[in-house]
């Protein structure tokens, strides 16, 4: 991806000296030109959405390919490739998670790939009840795409995945090769699809984002890209951190974690801040220089601590020292959070108010 | 609803409202009406504002500071009073005078209660009725309509309260008074909260939202309406009714967030509740969550806000199908206003768009009125 950075730190550069020639008083836009947004919002949608909807497009064809190789020979080895399969999925999704409008929120697709939290425990309870049903016609694609989202994405598959003794599951019941395989055909479809409708058509419309009324102007879609930002980061504080490591040491939970089974769960947070900093760095002209700067130094103090995360969550919630060090994370994320808030204040660009607190 | 009666002009826009994208137009002109709304700011602070529009400028009139955020303004009819109320689990109204901004009177809740952001004058305007919550009862039907009566004088007014009667149901959100003047209408939400756990909802497993018709004389039911058993999450908050005593309701699911649930439907007394749903692609952004819902002065078509999709949504109240949407970002206030609807944003926008021209008109403001200024949810217009 460094061509597309190249070519997001030239456009940076150009709208920064655009900004420092007028000095503005907090409170005020910096950027208020159409093309200026359109610019930047192109530059994002090209260099860092579809290229990551592609990337987890083309982890899917993958994980399709594991799980045909796996049931062709159920064998330790071809259990691990399919995990492994799963886990560089899980991953691209990370890369996009973040991105909660536009056609990711079409037909269910967001929850079809990934119905998480489930608070409820939906996904283990419907899966069980398709287990058990052993219905083939189930798992025809048109059908399977109308049953339950917690059956048809990537929470499912980690369950089946993830047992105990996988391969023994597998062994004694043929449904569950039939339902791995569909799973991940199911990934594919709802991810070529995301893809598909980003290239031909909400690519159009970034373009010209007042075609037909989807937009407002410009800006308005603007503030899609940066409310995907700041609720990113509030859903990584909140709901992959926060419920985890509860109030202390000895009330840790792990299992309220995300991807806990498969021991994803850090990994998931260092793939979403790594993809969180460059959407910030690209809208870096929409804001005062002295609050960018505040938001790299959280994004750079984060740095240390992302690449001595450990493995495994479940190990570190269980050690004294490594849990000390995940709570320094949380106020990072926190500080992040904080740090971005200040910066949208500075300025004329508002998140939500009615949206995200109604009565 | 029978077509008699319908303006010629509202029919006629039937045909545009399905038209392509709006176009952006002057008001050029300016407007006796009085706007009232709940506000915040970027720092923190509640208000309560009135504005005005002139030549398609909005002029603030006054501005009163609250301690809280407020929800609805409830004016009465003879326009001279209007009443503020708390957004829930709040403990104040306050009464003031439309035209001068005067603030009347200062009420705190009676003990035990607390206010849900709504309220409606009597059509005489000498009773006040408020949703509230006795919220100290954890079990039962707890909802509550507090009575108040109105004392007038000549630059003067108060409420006192002088009774108090059950609404049949949990979590009471906004009160109306229908075109016979003696019943009154309450959207029971459903949903069981307490002060002590500040906003958190408490019974959402087994919440049963319902609109309960009630003589707001004697207390009595007079009818009550449940949705179908699998909508039961499907909390029933906002209304408005029309001149042929059609209701409209909008409501909040509190379920599944991918399940496909109507959030919108129409209700004629002695009649089953009428459920409107939209195109699976419009439905499905709309996160299950209607802001507030109001007719045009024909009483034909309804707007409703969707703040978390960003879209306002407009609907044939006759039909209950789903005419089109209108990209505007957090907003939420609407009324009806000549041919169509001023509403209000958490952006601080405020602008007007007319059904009949498809066209939108952005209002400026003075500077230090706007700028860091989010509306509130509700937008009141006299």
């Amino acid at each position: 991806m460094n061509k597309y950075f190249t070519k997001l730190t030239g456009l940076i550069l150009f709208l920064s000296l655009l900004v420092s020639a007028g000095q503005l008083a907090h409170g005020q836009n910096l950027l208020t030109l159409d093309e200026d947004w359109t610019a930047i919002n192109i530059a994002v949608t090209d260099d860092l959405v579809i290229p990551a909807y592609q990337e987890l497009e083309s982890r899917s064809v993958a994980l399709i390919t594991a799980s045909e190789n796996f049931c062709a020979a159920l064998s330790d080895s071809n259990l691990n490739a399919l995990k492994n399969a799963y886990q560089q999925t899980m991953n691209a999704w990370q890369g996009v998670q973040h991105i909660q409008f536009g056609p990711i929120t079409y037909f269910n697709w967001n929850f079809r790939l990934q119905y998480w939290p489930d608070e409820r425990g939906t996904t283990g309870r419907q899966l069980d009840a398709l287990i058990a049903s052993q219905d083939d016609t189930i798992l025809i694609s048109d059908s399977f795409g109308r049953q339950s989202v917690g059956v048809q994405g990537l929470p499912a598959l980690e369950i089946i995945l993830y047992e105990d003794d996988t391969l023994s599951e597998f062994q004694n019941n043929d449904y569950l090769c039939s339902l791995t395989q569909t799973i991940a055909r199911n990934i594919n479809e709802v991810s070529s699809g995301v893809t598909q409708r980003w290239v031909d058509e909400y690519r159009d419309l970034v373009l010209d984002p007042v075609e037909g009324g989807f937009y407002e102007d410009a800006e308005d879609l603007s503030i899609d890209f940066l409310k995907a930002l700041q609720e990113a980061i509030a859903k990584i504080r909140d709901l992959k951190l926060t419920p985890a490591l509860g109030d202390s040491f000895t009330s840790a939970r792990n299992r309220s974690a995300e991807s806990w089974r498969s021991g994803n769960s850090l990994a998931n947070i260092k793939n979403n801040i790594l993809s969180l900093e460059p959407l910030f760095s690209a809208y870096s002209a929409a804001f005062y220089t002295e609050d960018v700067a505040a938001v790299n130094a959280v994004f750079r103090d984060l740095e240390p601590y992302l690449a001595a995360l450990p493995n495994s969550l479940s190990v570190a919630l269980a050690n004294e020292a490594q849990y000390a060090q995940l709570q320094t994370l949380h106020s990072e994320i926190e500080a992040l959070h904080e740090a971005l808030e200040t910066a949208l204040k500075n300025t004329d660009l508002y998140l939500g108010f009615n949206s995200l607190d109604g009565d | 609803m029978s077509a008699v009666g319908i303006p010629r002009r509202s029919v006629l826009s039937l045909a545009l409202l399905l038209a392509a994208e709006p176009a952006f137009s002057n008001f050029n002109e300016s407007s006796s009406s009085v706007f009232l709304s709940a506000a915040s700011d970027s720092d923190e602070r509640h208000w309560l504002k009135a504005f005005t529009i002139d030549n398609d400028q909005i002029k603030e009139l006054y501005s009163h500071q609250l301690s809280a955020r407020a929800h609805d303004v409830v004016i009465n009819n003879m326009s001279d009073l209007f009443v503020c109320v708390a957004r829930r689990p709040g403990k104040f109204l306050l009464i003031g005078d439309v035209s001068s901004g005067n603030i009347l009177q200062e009420i705190e809740a009676i003990e035990g209660r607390h206010f849900y952001g709504h309220g409606v004058f009597s059509a005489d305007d000498e009773y006040f009725y408020t949703t509230e919550s006795v919220y100290e009862d954890q079990q039962g039907d707890n909802g509550c309509i507090g009575v108040w009566r109105v004392s007038r004088a000549l630059t003067d007014a108060s409420l006192e309260r002088v009774n108090e009667f059950p609404t049949y149901g949990v979590g009471p959100h906004e009160v109306l008074l229908m075109p016979d003047q003696g019943t009154l209408v309450i959207a029971n939400g459903g949903i069981r909260t307490h002060p002590d756990f500040e906003r958190e909802k408490l019974n959402i497993d087994s919440m049963q939202p319902s609109l309960s018709y009630i003589n707001r004389e004697t207390g009595t039911l007079l009818e009550q309406q449940y949705l179908p058993v699998e909508y039961h999450q499907a909390s029933i908050r906002h209304m408005d009714i029309n001149t042929s005593g059609q209701l409209a309701i909008a409501m909040q699911f509190e379920g599944e967030p991918f399940l496909r649930v109507p959030l919108l439907a129409t209700h004629q007394r002695g009649e089953a509740i009428r459920l409107m749903l939209a195109p699976e692609q419009v439905q499905s952004q709309l996160e299950q969550y209607v802001g507030s819902i109001r007719y045009d002065e024909s009483g034909r078509f309804l707007v409703a806000s969707c703040p978390r999709a960003n879209v306002l949504t407009f609907w044939d109240a006759e039909s209950g199908e789903f005419l089109k949407q209108l990209r505007a970002r957090d907003a939420c206030g609407v009324s009806a206003y000549k041919d169509g609807f001023i509403y209000s944003a958490g952006t601080g926008q405020i602008r007007y768009y007319d059904l009949t021209q498809q066209a939108i008109t952005n209002f400026t403001t003075q500077n230090e009125f706007s700028n860091g200024l989010f509306w509130d949810n509700h937008l009141a217009v006299i």
